[in-house]
């Protein structure tokens, strides 16, 4: 994959994993949408910078 | 190939003009056939001069007189050429003659026949006949249309390629306005899923269906622009994944490591307590603190029954609705709201119309208005009345609960009747694919409170799964009303008193005078009501004016009478019957005004039914 690429459902679901590991208890998925939607903007971000 | 060409003229001009031919022949030697052999006049003298030996005016003749005996082989033309004279030091401009001749003969220019081309033949005739019979050219019956089930793509596929998608009207929406900004190629195939792949933008992402969406934007307004699309698609990644890391239940979800495990003897326990100790479907905190003995007041309580809830998927049957997660085993599921006298593939049978785009239901009031109003009012038909079941219509489905899982196949909703404190559960089978969805166990309820053609309501209550059925009460009075008579080996049609004490629809209401005419008629088990067809053929001759001849025999009656009989028989919407009205080759409208329908009905039904109607006999099975 390209490395300038950001893919819904690939890109950043280990930070996503590590944010419910966090959580310890279940979580609205509407919550855990709203983390991974923060999740992929700084990944965006910090691509952008590079 | 050349053809033998005949020069005219003295010998001696015959033999020169077979010369010039030939030697223009030569000139032309790598032409095509067709093309036209030039040379001035002034070049043959010229070299008829040298080869005849002699001076440039005799040869001038000579050569003259043979081209003039010869015109229907040489073409003569004045031309002006341009020379350079040595004499006058200089380009001059002087008089010639230009010979022309063609490989076989006189030259004829190439001609292109278009007087009969492909693209003129195209509008041919100009005037066309006229065309009588329209049948022959257009064809008035729909075809078939095929419903493509949904492929699935791998997910390499969607996160390997690197192509955006068109997925849905907004999403090619979001794709317009976007490029106006920048260019995005939006060239996939409608339908697949593509991969979510970031624009150009920095900031833009595609979810799976292809909406676009930007992160620059705070999170609030994305979620509130986008939030189901996204919840959507994140769903569909956590339940794609092959690692299964993410556990969800319903909106819920937590990392899979950190959720416990039962045991063997937990599940034991707990199908024992459902089956055996309760005998109903149990909510998840009822056996959290009967079976497994955890503490409400603990602190990981709700940790314990997402844990509970997630891993009893593989081995128990959730029927629960949103706030009220209730559990049963495969076996208990089969006893709610359980008959006999009809199987479940019949019962689809009957329903089947409404996912096929026949439901009429919310013509009238529409969903928004039944949910804002939480309530809704159904008229209840003999079918329904005799077998206990409902067709789980979009206006019954707007207050009912929704499945809470994927794929959930059930859930067991508690009716409550506070008119006669009691209450029933219920059955409540969700549509899935083409087949549709109904509620069965209302037998006794109906039986015991009401009458068919009843105006009953169902409300919602407090509690997300009791459903509360009321009707308006009536002064009450006794009819001669229809039932099916299974006392005898046979099932068959019968008249019996009943007490009406609610407000009933008098249309659907099956009294004796309004529908005594169904003895007539062959009595049909319930896997042979789903042809439709066969049903109009009888309806219309056991209850249909005979307006045919006795060859032709026609039999005539009103949509909303045929609406009525039809109800009997099987769960059908007006909707419905009027498409099979119109699809029939033997029915036709009689009347538009009056809604009167005639339909050729003898011969379909003797062929269909082995003639088990007999129209003369008013007095069979009355003993």
């Amino acid at each position: 994959m390209d490395g300038k690429q950001i893919s819904f459902g690939t890109t950043g679901i280990e930070e996503l994993l590590e944010v419910l590991r966090e959580a310890s208890e279940p979580q609205d998925i509407a919550w855990l949408a709203e983390r991974y939607i923060e999740i992929l903007r700084t990944k965006a971000q910090t691509e952008e910078q590079e | 190939m050349t053809n033998l060409l005949t020069f005219a003229g003295s010998p001696g001009e015959r033999a020169l003009a077979e010369q010039i031919h030939e030697l223009l022949r030569q000139q032309g030697r790598f032409f095509s056939s067709d093309a036209p052999l030039r040379q001035h006049l002034s070049n043959l003298v010229t070299y008829f001069a040298k080869r005849l030996n002699v001076s440039v005016d005799a040869a001038a003749k000579q050569v003259s007189a043979a081209l003039q005996a010869n015109q229907a082989i040489f073409v003569l033309e004045g031309v002006k050429v341009i020379v350079e004279d040595s004499e006058a030091e200089g380009i001059v401009e002087r008089d010639d003659t230009l010979v022309t001749t063609g490989i076989n003969g006189a030259y004829v220019p190439f001609h292109v026949d278009v007087s009969h081309s492909l693209a003129a033949r195209l509008y041919e005739p100009e005037h066309p006949l006229p065309i009588d019979d329209m049948s022959v050219v257009i064809t008035t019956t729909r075809p078939i249309m095929p419903k493509i089930d949904p492929v699935y793509v791998s997910d390499y596929w969607l996160n390997g390629s690197s192509e955006p998608s068109e997925g849905s009207d907004e999403a090619l929406d979001e794709v317009e306005q976007f490029s106006e900004q920048e260019p995005i190629a939006a060239n996939a195939q409608l339908g697949v899923k593509s991969p979510s792949v970031r624009s150009s933008d920095a900031q833009r992402i595609n979810l799976p269906q292809g909406i676009s969406i930007d992160l620059a934007q705070p999170t609030d307004t994305i979620m509130a622009q986008h939030g189901d699309a996204i919840i959507s698609a994140l769903r569909g990644v956590i339940e794609k994944d092959s690692t299964k890391r993410i556990a969800i239940f319903g909106n819920q979800t937590a990392l899979e490591s950190d959720v416990r495990s039962f045991s063997k003897n937990d599940l034991r326990q707990i199908t024992e307590y459902i089956e055996n100790e309760m005998g109903v479907p149990v909510e998840d905190t009822d056996i959290l603190v009967n079976v497994l003995r955890v503490n409400r007041r603990a602190a990981d309580f709700e940790k314990q029954r997402f844990a509970l809830n997630f891993r009893m998927l593989k081995d128990l049957e959730f029927v629960g609705v949103a706030g009220a997660n209730l559990w049963a085993t495969r076996k208990l599921l089969d006893k709610v709201g359980a008959n006999k006298r009809f199987k479940a593939a019949d019962m689809a049978g009957f329903v089947n119309h409404l996912e096929e785009g026949f439901d009429d239901s919310t013509n009238v009031t529409s969903v928004e208005a039944i949910q804002a109003k939480s309530s809704v009012t159904h008229t209840l038909s003999f079918f329904e009345w005799e077998y206990g079941i409902l067709p789980l219509t979009d206006a019954l489905a707007a207050i009912l609960p929704s499945p809470v899982i994927n794929r959930q196949n059930a859930a067991v909703v508690e009716f409550e009747v506070p008119q006669h404190s009691f209450s029933v559960s219920i059955n409540m089978r969700f549509p899935v694919g083409n087949r549709g969805g109904w509620l069965q166990g209302f037998e006794e309820v109906f039986r015991d409170v009401l009458v068919p053609g009843a105006l009953i309501t169902f409300k919602r209550t407090s509690k997300p799964n009791v459903i509360s059925l009321t009707y308006a009460e009536a002064e009450e009075r006794t009819e001669q009303l229809l039932f099916i008579d299974d006392s005898k080996k046979k099932s068959k049609f019968a008249f019996g008193e009943l007490h009406i004490n609610c407000e009933v629809d008098e249309d659907m209401l099956p009294t004796q005078l309004a529908v005594g005419r169904i003895r007539r008629i062959k009595f049909f088990e319930i896997a042979e009501r789903k042809n439709i067809n066969t049903l109009i053929d009888h309806i219309f001759m056991g209850f249909g004016e005979e307006v045919g001849t006795k060859l032709e025999p026609v039999y005539r009656m009103s949509f909303e009478q045929l609406f009525n009989v039809m109800s009997i028989y099987r769960s059908i919407t007006r909707s419905y019957l009027m498409h099979a009205l119109h699809e029939a080759e033997n029915c036709r409208v009689a009347n538009n005004a009056s809604g009167l329908w005639d339909c050729r009905a003898d011969e379909v039904v003797n062929e269909r039914s082995g003639g088990g109607f007999d129209r003369h006999d008013d007095d069979d099975d009355d003993e």
